[in-house]
């Protein structure tokens, strides 16, 4: 069977339901135009930095954020096709439960990019001018972002499919996004977490994906921590992620 | 294809066994319905043939051969379920393709397909609208294409017909006749039935009491219907049970079947004799499919409370 004809449509849906409703789409920079904003001006002398300024040093962890944010909420469709019955459908046809698990969080990553790079415009436009983003650069959030996405939307997958409950979904969003955030390198420098905090971030994925991106896109002389070693963190997790939920997809029945 | 269910044996989880040493077989190119009261087995030997739930015993055969790959039988069977279970922000437009890419469809046959079930189905009017924003009976005609998009050669549907209007029901029909497949259709809809099926299969929890044509159980079980409309007030005993004839009083209504019309006459008559303040109106109809499976079906229940009374006397 042909993977790709069915991951393309599995994509073309959720892009249509984005094209057709992009208010969701244009409500997801409102949060992160207030981190920039707010944050941006209450702790924009309370950092110092050698190079680059607090800003230069927000926008990426924001990018991270947005990209926690959207993976988190990859889960919703499936808990729709659940209520709406439409999930039984996949039970009548030859798609295997990876491809479509693949898939359906491949359609999510596109839109984490798009966000990703549209936020680095904001960015520029609220004045982060150190931004600059060479052909290697932009590889490393493409696949930053690859390896968190399906790290991440796995787990909200695997939370989906688990309880069908969208109440559940929400709680589980609001339960563990807001630590990951503020437990993470994201908003505030690692020399300025306090010692608990600071231990908890060096194993952050937040942090390790807000570390990637910081490195890839800004010019600046932060601290950006072992790469390699972030890489090598987020692409361990998605594998594991992956896989379990895979795992588990493959023993329910669609119904 | 042919389709056979041999020796099959199933059960729901806490609930009584469905099927024991069940056997059917369903004629290739036929149209196949599949009739009974509610939890009679219906809609699960739809399931068992689709691999939706698994017999404990026994197979499932397509064309004499067992068939385990999921991809595979998935290619041969269209199922069309009941309920729409139809995503509501998706276009009618891109639901087809959208499904046939999961069967596998390569790009071609996948516009093919969209087009042939556009016009065959009559769906152009609302082709480009949400599937939220259509009628029932839109929503209904969507849900077939769906079954249809891959070209299967079995076609499995479960009260396909509800919610759809009486002309657009039969152009449906007459083009489901054309595909030339095999049809196997759960259905409440006995004139349907009767009208368009080549065989029908009579189910009771979970045994077939009949199969046949329609025509040829209706002269193998020639039952007469009537019924007698009473007024308020009139007392009468919810069942009676009499040598060939079976009586069923509910709301007022009196329903009798029997085999000899003079009987039914007879029968009639007696009711008119003792109840004639109570009685408003009175109809025989003349044995057709609905008068041979409801008469089928009441005699067998009075069979059964009969078998109890002997029994109880027994005891």
């Amino acid at each position: 069977m042909n993977f790709i004809l069915p991951g393309y449509y599995i994509c073309k849906r959720t892009w249509k339901k984005l094209y057709y409703r992009p208010i969701h789409f244009i409500f997801s920079f409102i949060q992160p135009v207030f981190w920039l904003t707010i944050f941006g001006f209450l702790f924009e002398d309370k950092f110092s930095f050698s190079k680059g300024n607090y800003m230069d040093y927000l926008l990426p962890g924001v990018c991270a954020m947005t990209v926690l944010q959207t993976s988190a909420q990859s889960g919703i469709l499936f808990i729709k096709d659940f209520q709406s019955q439409f999930f039984g459908r996949y039970n009548f046809t030859g798609i295997s439960k990876t491809s479509l698990l693949f898939f359906k969080i491949f359609a999510d990553y596109s839109r984490v990019v798009l966000q990703v790079f549209v936020l680095v415009g904001i960015g520029y436009l609220m004045g982060v001018e150190t931004i600059f983003i060479d052909v290697v650069g932009f590889l490393k959030v493409i696949l930053s972002t690859f390896m968190f996405t399906y790290f991440y939307a796995s787990l909200s997958s695997f939370i989906a499919i688990k309880t069908k409950v969208s109440e559940l979904m929400a709680t589980f969003i609001h339960l563990f996004n807001l630590p990951i955030i503020f437990t993470s390198t994201a908003l505030v420098p690692n020399k300025n977490l306090p010692i608990w905090i600071e231990q908890i971030a060096k194993y952050n994925p937040l942090s390790h994906l807000s570390n990637i991106i910081r490195e890839a896109i800004i010019v600046s002389n932060f601290d950006n921590g072992n790469t390699t070693f972030s890489f090598l963190l987020l692409g361990g997790l998605m594998i594991i992620s992956f896989f379990c939920i895979t795992r588990y997809f493959k023993t329910i029945n669609y119904d | 294809m042919k389709v056979s269910l041999n020796d099959i044996e199933f059960k729901y989880p806490k609930e009584e066994v469905l099927f024991k040493n069940f056997h059917v077989s369903i004629k290739k190119n036929e149209i196949t319905c599949l009739l009974g009261q509610n939890g009679s087995g219906k809609s699960t030997i739809l399931k068992l043939i689709l691999g939706a739930v698994s017999a404990s015993e026994g197979s499932v055969l397509f064309d004499n051969k067992k068939i385990n790959n999921t991809s595979k039988k998935s290619r041969l069977i269209g199922y069309i379920p009941q309920s729409y279970s139809l995503d509501g922000e998706m276009f009618v437009k891109d639901i087809i393709p959208f499904i046939a890419s999961l069967h596998g469809l390569e790009k071609n046959n996948i516009d093919e397909r969209k087009a042939f079930l556009e016009h065959s189905l009559g769906l152009t009017p609302f082709f480009n609208k949400q599937i939220k924003k259509l009628s029932g009976g839109q929503k209904q005609l969507v849900n077939i294409a769906i079954g249809l998009t891959h070209n299967p050669e079995i076609l499995l549907l479960d009260e396909p017909f509800v919610g759809l209007d009486f002309n657009v029901k039969l152009n449906l029909i007459s083009f489901l006749k054309s595909l030339n497949k095999t049809i196997i259709c759960v259905t409440h809809d006995i004139d349907l039935a009767e009208r368009n099926a080549d065989t029908i299969i009579l189910l009771k929890k979970g045994k077939i009491l009949e199969q046949s044509k329609p025509a040829a159980l209706i002269k193998k079980h020639p039952y007469i219907t009537a019924e007698i409309d009473f007024k308020e007030g009139v007392a009468l005993n919810k069942m009676i049970f009499k040598e060939d004839i079976y009586v069923d009083f509910q709301n007022r209504r009196a329903t009798l079947f029997c085999k000899n019309t003079s009987l039914m006459n007879e029968e009639i008559e007696r009711f008119k004799k003792e109840h004639d303040e109570y009685i408003i109106g009175s109809r025989v109809s003349q044995n057709n499919l609905t008068s041979t499976l409801m008469g089928l079906h009441n005699i067998s229940l009075s069979n059964l409370k009969r078998e109890k009374k002997v029994r109880k006397k027994k005891k």
